[in-house]
């Protein structure tokens, strides 16, 4: 299309488009003038609020909150249509979110605010402009145990309109606003940490896009997060940068932050966000949830050490020694061809570690045909029976694509060939939890193949980013304490020929094992086949959240059973109101272990072999 | 369009360029007769058009980017709230009155129940939409 023609079509569009404004603008005018002589006909304040007078004897400790209130802040309003923009557009979010909540919801005006709320939870949704007098009321209703959910900018304007600052959600969270994600910043994604309070009901790690919205989120730095800014790569920025969801839980208040605007939830096009929000609203109501924990045995997160043992073969002794001061197991998925060339370290390797495989050669799979990959495949089998022997090379069952280059035919093949487990890159998911192949939907969980995804950085990428010893390490650690918080599993991936003994990642490895060494109690580590056949373990159990008063847990076993270091996570209804006692409802069934993991949760943990069957116990509090 | 019809004849009255001229004239008369009307109303017309005319802008921007999954240039914003709100130093229209808003949802008093004759096969319903029709 032509230069002038594109001018035209503006000049066009511009003129149409104020002609519809002008009209708009006309009818919007003589409806608020019609809305304001109705209001000025009726007193605001309604019968309904006069109910809603504060009795704060009436809150007992743990009791939980019926009421949900949605602030619909009337100097916001204005502030936003005089300066050209529109309020309602972002609280709308929240009232069809809301909606479902039905009798126990409802929209509340300042007039309600002022007068008094009973507990329950109230929502200011972008609200920026408080005045004085709102802002008491709203940390009256807290002080009298209501909780509150925050978002974006709250607060940061006066009354007027003029800048306030971030003081009041500071206080009210006892956080800080430590800056903003503009829209030159790439961290465009927030990860929710998986079995948190608040955010439990997305697997750990979840990454939810935000979008690059004007209304630009707020960093912040708190004690107490459930969500972390990222970029897609997760690339591990400084801790107080990055936060992006914070909680708080004073004098049996609870308070929780997003620091996004409503405008980044029409990004979500999965919908994750309103199963979030379930788990925050549950939280805040004080309504105790138990939910099926991503690990075994308590644990928070999970870890693999693997390596990719491909040139410089012999390098794989030296990563060897250190998971064995540790007393660790790792995978070294092999490039057969190569390690055709070295069957006494392969063998030497297989004594404590797993042997996996990393293809026959250092070329990926994707968009090959059928053929040409299940050629590749059997020389690559054939290769390892060669090495360890047809009935060791039977055990061999773990896979790594070589470039992480891979597509559908390749594990359809794979599985086939009796692989259980596929190590992938992050692009494979959205959250860093493993999880059964999408190949081939049809696949039950007991014979479909098990994805691994390697979400953590991996010595290449190190080595990409041209970092020294000091910037490598302080990387490495921000990533460790990261998967630890996101209830992640963390895939150590090296190269054996990056793993020389004067290497960087031969001094970045043992310190980053002593750490893990630290958290032995809460992380997960084991080999490939270790994740793996926990995660076929625990699809076995078949767990339902209960709604509404917690009394029991109940849950199925599915055949064949052998589920072994099996947790359920309980949130507490108020800090430290731990779980009391675990009862069988018969004596047959397994008495489990209770375990308190923090102040908002307990761990109720099996570490018995389940059988297949129906479990049930009645929880004490 | 057959060219003996009189919609024909009416379109190739004026050549192409002098009907683009009689559309913006009309346009430009829309505009004003718009901006007379809100005169008439007591508002500034500069005020009351610039919101606006970003409002129609927004929306239309929106629509697009909402239905298409996309949006006109990669790095164009589409702000909901007023831009730079956030921002200390920007320079915005403060409010000095408001009106409150009454409770938009009233708190639910009854629980919802279906009419006892809902299940009698005896029940001839009449679906007029008036209330007498369910008092009945």
């Amino acid at each position: 299309m032509k230069r002038s023609d594109l001018s035209y079509r503006r000049v066009v569009e511009h003129i149409f488009l104020g002609v519809l404004g002008v009209t708009l603008l006309a009818v919007q005018t003589l409806a608020s003038a019609a809305k304001t002589k109705t209001l000025e006909n009726q007193p605001v304040s309604s019968a309904a609020a006069a109910t809603d007078k504060v009795a704060p004897a009436e809150l007992a400790s743990g009791q939980s909150l019926e009421a949900i209130y949605l602030y619909a802040s009337p100097i916001t309003s204005v502030f936003f249509k005089e300066n050209g923009a529109s309020y309602d557009s972002l609280k709308q979010h929240w009232r069809e979110y809301l909606r479902p909540y039905g009798g126990s919801y409802r929209e509340v005006s300042r007039s309600n605010l002022l007068d008094g709320l009973k507990p329950g939870v109230l929502v200011l949704g972008s609200a920026i402009l408080l005045d004085a007098q709102e802002r008491k009321a709203i940390n009256s209703f807290a002080d009298a145990g209501g909780s509150v959910l925050v978002t974006w900018g709250t607060g940061a304007r006066n009354g007027k309109g003029q800048w306030a600052g971030y003081s009041f959600i500071e206080e009210l969270l006892q956080m800080k606003v430590t800056g903003k994600v503009t829209n030159e910043n790439s961290e465009h994604f927030i990860n929710t940490f998986g079995d948190g309070p608040l955010t439990w009901s997305l697997p750990g790690g979840d990454r939810i896009f935000l979008g690059e919205v004007a209304e630009t989120p707020l960093r912040i730095d708190s004690s107490n997060l459930a969500a972390r800014y990222f970029d897609w790569q997760r690339f591990p920025a400084a801790k107080h940068t990055n936060g992006a969801i914070a909680f708080l839980e004073k004098r049996g208040s609870r308070r929780v932050y997003f620091g996004f605007s409503e405008s980044s939830w029409e990004y979500d096009d999965r919908l994750v966000l309103p199963k979030m929000l379930d788990a925050t609203m549950a939280w805040l109501k004080r309504e105790r949830r138990t939910f099926k924990a991503a690990w075994p045995n308590g644990d928070l997160s999970a870890q693999l050490l693997e390596m990719d043992t491909e040139d410089k073969y012999a390098n794989a002794l030296n990563f060897a020694r250190h998971l064995d001061e540790a007393k660790l197991k790792g995978t070294f998925y092999s490039l057969t061809s190569v390690a055709t060339k070295h069957k006494e370290i392969v063998q030497k390797l297989a004594e404590k570690h797993e042997i996996a495989y990393h293809a026959e050669i250092h070329f990926g799979f994707k968009g090959k045909s059928p053929e040409v990959q299940q050629e590749r495949l059997t020389k690559m089998t054939a290769e390892m029976q060669d090495i360890v022997g047809v009935r060791a090379a039977s055990k061999v069952t773990g896979f790594r694509a070589p470039t992480e280059s891979w597509d559908e035919t390749t594990e359809k093949l794979l599985r086939k060939i009796g692989m259980r487990h596929h190590v992938v890159g992050p692009s494979a998911g959205e959250d860093r939890l493993p999880f059964f192949s999408k190949s081939e939907p049809g696949v039950g969980p007991e014979d479909a193949l098990v994805v691994l995804p390697r979400t953590q950085m991996d010595d290449l990428n190190y080595q990409r980013l041209k970092l020294d010893l000091p910037e490598a390490s302080a990387l490495i650690t921000l990533d460790f304490d990261y998967l630890l918080e996101s209830g992640a599993l963390g895939i150590l991936s090296v190269h054996s020929q990056n793993y020389a003994p004067d290497g960087m990642m031969a001094k970045l490895t043992p310190p980053y094992i002593k750490r893990l060494k630290a958290h032995r109690d809460d992380i997960f580590v084991g080999s490939g086949t270790d994740i793996e056949s926990w995660w076929r373990a625990r699809e076995r159990v078949i767990h339902q959240p209960a709604k509404g008063v917690l009394t029991n847990l109940i849950f199925d076993v599915r055949s064949p059973g052998n589920v072994k270091g099996m947790t359920f996570f309980v949130t507490h209804s108020v800090a430290e109101g731990v779980l009391k006692g675990v009862k069988a409802s018969r004596s047959d069934l397994p008495q489990p272990e209770i375990v308190r993991i923090d102040p908002y949760r307990s761990a109720i943990i099996f570490r018995q072999e389940l059988k297949a069957g129906r479990y049930d116990y009645g929880l004490e509090f | 369009m057959n060219p003996g019809t009189s919609l024909y004849k009416l379109a190739h009255l004026f050549a192409p360029s002098t009907w683009l001229v009689i559309s913006a004239l009309s346009l430009v008369s829309a505009v004003g007769s718009g901006a007379v009307l809100l005169s008439r109303l007591g508002l500034q017309v500069d005020d009351a058009t610039v919101p606006a005319y970003d409002v129609i802008r927004r929306f239309s921007r929106d629509t697009i980017r909402l239905t298409f999954k996309t949006d006109e240039g990669p790095h164009e914003s589409v702000f909901v709230a007023p831009k730079g709100i956030l921002e200390q130093t920007t320079a915005f229209k403060f409010i000095e009155k408001f009106d409150d808003f009454a409770s938009s949802v009233q708190r639910v008093t009854t629980n919802p129940t279906a009419l006892p004759q809902v299940l009698d096969p005896e029940w001839i319903p009449i679906f007029s939409g008036k209330k007498q029709d369910l008092d009945s």
